[in-house]
């Protein structure tokens, strides 16, 4: 480049070298850029930053040997070599992004001209890029939006030839990031998007995370310890449904073996008969956090799905892949509803009791089902038995033996949803009714910051659904018989009454409404988790989750027929050529602001002018002034007094309002003869 | 021209090769935001981009509204130092950061100056004909702000020529005809016993005359002053010198010097120029002006 314009003879000024602050806040700048990496480094990178970072102290300090072409490439081989190990490959996100940590690094003990720093700060660009690729939450995106402004700085100060004013160099690389804002916004809305990625997604885009088991075994384990990570967030188009209609179906289990509950393969994705009222349709909108799983949660019972969803065993929904990021998925249900499986042997299949163990509890069984005449009737005795039998709702039930359901039946009697819905769905097949459990979750919390509702991990939930003549399936719940709080009010308005040591079932709703309303403080700090909730969601829907269909759907409104590249990009240059333009009006119209003191100034120097006296670019105020007595020696009186009025508010730093009023007096009482012009020689 | 306003029509930009290694930075960025489908990464790709498009905008704006000018430089003898002043001047109140001046056959310079300032480039030149020296051509070019994009202005020659006086010759007597004459011989050439004092300088002293010591002090510029007895009148002509026109032209300008130094009234008379004798301050600077351009 540099010779390119050597040929047409224009001068490109010298490179500057960069100092040792500028190399400093390089460092720094590196550091800032690489601190979200850091954790995911294999811990040898540590020794490594002390090793680069000492040698380059040295290099600065002693002038000890920098490492040559021969040296840096062996490092090289050395740390691809370790990396290798470390990763398996040199290929793929997290073995690039250590790659490219160590080339930086390597990159500083060859720093010597400007070429170089400015390679560090594109390199510190990448890697905070590169971030992204982990995660995408707000704070990391506010961070990095920081750093890249440092990094700016940095690249205006290598660049700078004076290279004073750090400070101003900040504001200023801040401001212009500012403006660039707009058409950074036009950009991203409107630069076209490829659905999926360029050579596929890649496939270590998503680490491991976690979500609801598939399969539910009562009492295997004595402690319910459920997080409050939140599952999935829901917007609601219309109604909000109450707390008792909120059942978020997940799975249906089928098959029983061995006191484990499992989902059925045989009747994945048959077709169901469904009738329901249009009035009685809610739509909404699920945003489900990654669970590297299929499972998706719709409210009882889902109607209508996304093309992207498929059914899976009972009118569930699965995604067709893994959910390994957030997903939005909208969905109608509609409550109550008619439904039922379309082939005769799923009901067989719901009605195997085959491995229900224990002599007592098939007795028990037929006993409750002589008392109550038909099998609609058995159901409500089934949860009157657990209302009045003590049965206790407890988060920490006793382990159960070798014949679970006997076991919770009649001895124990003391679980969770899972021990209900278990024991509940086992009562009706002893009986021969069909009956199944559903798992998936109950409940939710609205967040009135953002107006949509937070499911979590804590609100899952087991249920039964139960299978009778000329109804279908309906959903039974056999917890809210005995713990109605926990469908209410959730597991947490659950674990407080129990810490305060209340009976399950026994308030009243008023009372429990007053026990459970919350302080001042917890009720605030609620308020401004829900509102950070609240932000974090809808930079969800708004930015991360913008995509293709968000463009398609955008352009419809603004009115284009077809939302093709080709238009996308018309649209693109037209805006962002207005923009620029009116960023450029901005820039260089803006009103000149004249410093008054300046303008009275001025108007001295005209009339100064009009007697022959001109004052040249490169003079002084003072300067000008002994010329003009020396040529008007008649002036000399106002001329001093204007001079001394003007200093002393542009140097001496007298700026109130006293001294411009003296400076107006005094340029206004300056009015030369205009007859007498001097005659300059020349 | 007398000064060159900077517009867009005499200012280019071209990216620097840090700008055509940060646009490739920028392209594989957008591949990886393109590949991984990340928002983030587009955004922070485009966010990029756009702030390079506005420190283009900046780019252009710290150069716009600069004139260009030479200011008034005084007359220096032949195979002197010729100083003279580059004024950048302000036509747009705006700070300016990091200029680069080009001044042809000087080195470089970068400067910063304010909104209400006027920046002054001191340079100078060994000058070696007599005449009117035609100052360099200047270009004024930035990096600033990012060092991605480079702009200059076309670069100009101003319209400005500084006067260049005969270089003197050795000392010569004055014409035969004015030898006898006692008052001079006994004042010796630039004799320190005739130094009657410091006076303000007057436009048109000599620049030897000029007292360096005391300006240094920055006590503004004084000339010496010589007195002497009471002087002749002194007339020169062409015919009182022989040689070569450059010699003879050196030997009048040596007279006219000296004439001035010792405050003789002294005149010209050349071969279509005639100077009326005088010993006022602008006798000196009026004959050598018109020796120089002979």
């Amino acid at each position: 480049m540099t010779a390119l314009f050597k040929r047409f003879h224009i001068s490109t000024g010298q490179e500057l070298q960069p100092d040792r602050q500028a190399l400093f806040s390089l460092i720094l700048a590196f550091f800032l850029s690489i601190s979200p990496h850091v954790a995911r480094l294999p811990a040898w990178f540590a020794v490594l930053a002390v090793i680069v970072f000492v040698w380059r102290y040295k290099i600065i300090s002693n002038r000890v040997y920098q490492p040559g072409s021969i040296l840096r490439t062996l490092i090289l081989f050395v740390i691809m070599f370790f990396l290798y190990k470390h990763y398996g490959t040199l290929l793929g996100r997290d073995a690039g992004v250590a790659m490219l940590i160590a080339l930086t690094m390597l990159k500083f003990l060859e720093l010597k001209s400007l070429r170089d720093y400015m390679l560090i700060v594109f390199l510190c660009l990448f890697i905070v890029l590169t971030s992204f690729l982990y995660s995408q939450a707000l704070w990391l995106g506010f961070y990095l939006l920081a750093v890249v402004i440092i990094l700016l700085t940095v690249m205006m100060y290598l660049n700078h030839g004076t290279r004073d004013d750090p400070f101003g160099m900040l504001k200023r690389s801040a401001s212009m990031l500012m403006m660039g804002l707009p058409v950074a916004a036009l950009l991203f809305v409107l630069f076209p998007r490829l659905q999926g990625g360029l050579f596929g997604l890649p496939g270590d885009s998503h680490s491991g995370l976690t979500g609801m088991s598939d399969t539910m075994k009562p009492g295997s384990i004595n402690e319910l310890n459920l997080s409050e990570k939140v599952a999935f967030r829901v917007d609601f188009s219309g109604d909000v449904p109450v707390a008792n209609q909120r059942y978020w179906r997940g799975l249906v289990l089928e098959d029983y073996e061995e006191g484990t509950w499992k989902e059925s393969r045989d009747n994945y994705g048959i077709i169901t008969d469904v009738k329901y009222s249009v009035y009685d349709l809610i739509e909404y909108t699920i945003l489900q956090e990654a669970s590297n799983q299929k499972w998706v949660f719709a409210l009882d019972i889902p109607i209508f799905k996304p093309a992207n969803l498929q059914w899976g065993t009972g009118r569930t929904l699965r995604s067709i892949g893994v959910l390994r990021e957030r997903q939005q998925q909208t969905i109608k249900s509609a409550n109550p509803y008619f439904f039922e499986d379309m082939i005769e042997n799923v009901l067989t299949k719901n009605l195997d009791i085959t491995s229900v163990s224990g002599p007592r509890v098939a007795v028990l069984a037929d006993e409750l089902y002589q008392q109550s005449g038909s099998d609609k009737e058995y159901v409500k005795t089934i949860l009157a038995y657990f209302r009045d039998n003590e049965f206790i709702y407890s988060l920490q039930p006793p382990l159960l033996g070798e014949h679970p359901i006997e076991d919770f039946m009649l001895n124990t009697r003391k679980g969770y949803c899972e021990h209900f819905a278990s024991s509940f769905t086992m009562m009706m097949r002893l009986s021969g009714i069909p009956a199944r459990v559903v798992i998936g979750y109950q409940g939710g919390e609205w967040n009135e910051q953002g107006d949509y509702m937070i499911v979590r991990q804590s609100d899952a939930h087991a249920w039964s659904e139960v299978w009778l003549e000329k109804e279908g399936w309906r959903r039974v719940d056999p917890t809210s018989a005995v713990a109605p709080e926990r469908i209410e009010y959730g597991l947490s308005a659950v674990r407080q009454l129990v810490a305060e040591g209340r009976e399950l079932g026994s308030l009243t709703d008023e009372k429990l409404k007053v026990m459970l309303k919350m302080s001042l403080l917890t009720q605030t700090l609620r308020d401004m988790t829900m509102l950070w909730d609240g932000v974090n969601t809808r930079w969800y829907k708004w930015v991360i989750g913008f995509g293709k269909k968000n463009q398609t759907s955008m352009l419809k409104w603004l009115g284009f027929k077809q939302a093709n590249w080709t238009n996308m990009i018309i649209l693109l240059v037209v805006l962002v050529s207005m923009v620029v333009s009116i960023q450029a009006w901005i820039l260089f119209h803006r009103r000149k602001v004249v410093d008054p003191a300046i303008r009275q100034y001025q108007k001295f120097c005209h009339r100064l002018m009009r007697i022959g006296i001109t004052k040249f670019p490169y003079e002084g105020p003072v300067a000008f002034a002994e010329r003009a007595v020396s040529l008007r020696p008649d002036l000399k009186s106002p001329v001093v007094a204007v001079t001394e009025a003007y200093i002393d508010i542009k140097y001496a730093g007298n700026s109130g309002t006293l001294q411009q009023q003296k400076l107006v007096r005094a340029v206004s009482d300056f009015k030369p003869d205009n007859k007498r012009r001097v005659e300059l020689y020349d | 021209m007398d000064e060159q306003c900077l517009s867009r029509n005499n200012l280019y930009m071209l990216p620097t090769r840090h700008g055509i290694l940060f646009s490739l930075v920028l392209l594989s960025m957008l591949l990886v935001a393109v590949n991984y489908s990340n928002s983030l990464a587009y955004i922070m790709t485009f966010i990029l981009f756009s702030t390079v498009l506005v420190s283009m905008l900046y780019t252009h704006r710290n150069l716009q509204g600069i004139c260009l000018s030479y200011g008034d430089s005084k007359p220096v003898f032949a195979g002197n130092l010729l100083s003279y002043t580059l004024v950048l001047r302000n036509q747009i109140q705006r700070d300016r950061f990091d200029i680069g001046i080009d001044i042809k056959g000087d080195q470089s310079r970068r400067r910063d100056f304010s909104a209400n300032e006027t920046l002054n480039i001191e340079c100078s030149t060994r000058v070696k004909n007599r005449g009117w020296h035609a100052l360099p051509p200047v270009q004024v070019n930035t990096r600033f702000p990012l060092g991605l994009l480079f702009s200059w202005s076309k670069p100009t020659q101003l319209e400005k020529k500084s006067l260049v006086y005969p270089k003197p010759s050795e000392w010569q007597d004055f014409p035969a005809r004015y030898s006898g004459n006692s008052a001079i011989q006994t004042q010796s050439r630039r004799s320190n016993d005739d130094f009657s004092g410091l006076r303000q300088y007057r436009k048109g002293d000599s620049p030897q005359h000029i007292d360096w010591k005391t300006y240094a002090r920055g006590k503004g510029l004084h000339s010496k002053d010589f007195s002497g007895g009471e002087l002749p009148l002194m007339i020169f002509r062409w015919s009182d010198t022989a040689g070569d026109k450059e010699h003879r032209i050196s030997l009048l300008t040596r007279w006219v010097i000296e004439a001035g130094v010792q405050g003789i009234k002294f005149g010209l008379d050349l071969p279509g120029h005639e100077v009326a004798p005088s010993n006022d301050d602008r006798q000196v600077p009026k004959c050598l002006q018109l020796r120089a351009l002979m």
